[in-house]
């Protein structure tokens, strides 16, 4: 046989187990975050829109219809609280 | 779906996808255990536990992989690193240019029942460098680039100790041969 042949043909080591080891000794999965900020900066949202808006006749006669501002800020408050948690948790969880 | 080593390492990356990273482990560990085994002369235990270590070390940086190389040679490249650490714990004096303690034999190999144990055998005369380039050269994954960036060698020297690497190789197969076990075309 070829020298060339035989290396190429270099022994495959059969895994019995090793993958499974090497997995169980790796940390448990970070626990995401993700839906955890995404729901708390809806409801906050929600709460805080609601509270300013609902007395208010001024803004919500600027929009045609009535749940149309409480969705906008409720949104609006969302995105921003939810784009600050969300880098936060990167940042501390990477 | 088969996915290839970038969209795996990108899910772990990501998601910290246990099942992505599963599955790069399972496709690299025959060769790294293979490449950690002849550089440490055969000795099974020790080389599973340092590709284990090399895995978790792994693990650990590859938020931090960018991928300027392949995950392949990255990995190797911690193996490699992860070699020299315990040589260095348990043999101050190691060097990859160092000499064999085993003769080259004019066919002294125990009887082997298979030219990959005659291989295995023979790998043992060669010089760790030489055995490490050889090793990884002949995986499909690795490139002469990439084997050249893991051991940190220019080109021209990882192809001269694979030449002399196989010399050595062939030459001690051929006493095997000549001791009267099957041998090798040179």
């Amino acid at each position: 046989m070829n020298l060339d042949d035989m290396l190429k043909d270099q022994d495959k080591i059969e895994d019995k187990g090793f993958s499974a080891q090497v997995m169980s000794r790796i940390p448990k999965k970070r626990k995401s975050k993700r839906s955890f900020i995404l729901g708390t900066c809806l409801a906050i949202g929600s709460v805080t829109s609601f509270y300013f808006l609902t007395d208010r006749n001024s803004l919500t006669n600027l929009f045609n219809s009535p749940a149309l501002p409480f969705a906008i800020v409720a949104l609006a408050i969302t995105i921003c609280m939810g784009s600050l948690l969300y880098v936060a948790n990167e940042e501390l969880f990477s | 779906m088969i996915l290839n080593d970038k969209e795996l390492v990108t899910r772990v990356q990501a998601y910290d996808d246990h099942y992505a990273f599963s599955q790069l482990v399972k496709k690299y560990q025959s060769p790294l255990r293979l490449f950690l085994r002849r550089l440490l002369n055969g000795d099974e235990a020790r080389a599973d536990d340092l590709a284990q270590e090399t895995f978790l070390l792994a693990y650990r940086k590859l938020e931090r992989f960018e991928g300027r190389s392949s995950f392949a040679t990255w990995l190797f490249a911690i193996g490699k690193n992860q070699f020299l650490q315990q040589m260095r714990k348990s043999k101050q004096n190691f060097s990859w240019e160092e000499d064999s303690s085993q003769e080259m034999m004019d066919g002294g190999f125990e009887d082997s029942k298979s030219n990959r144990m005659d291989l295995e055998e023979a790998m043992k005369v060669l010089r760790p460098i030489e055995r490490a380039v050889i090793t990884m050269c002949y995986f499909e994954d690795l490139t002469h680039e990439d084997v050249s960036q893991i051991m940190e060698l220019p080109l021209g020297s990882l192809k001269t100790h694979i030449k002399r690497g196989k010399e050595k190789l062939q030459k001690a197969l051929q006493g095997h041969q000549n001791h009267g076990s099957r041998g090798v075309k040179v």
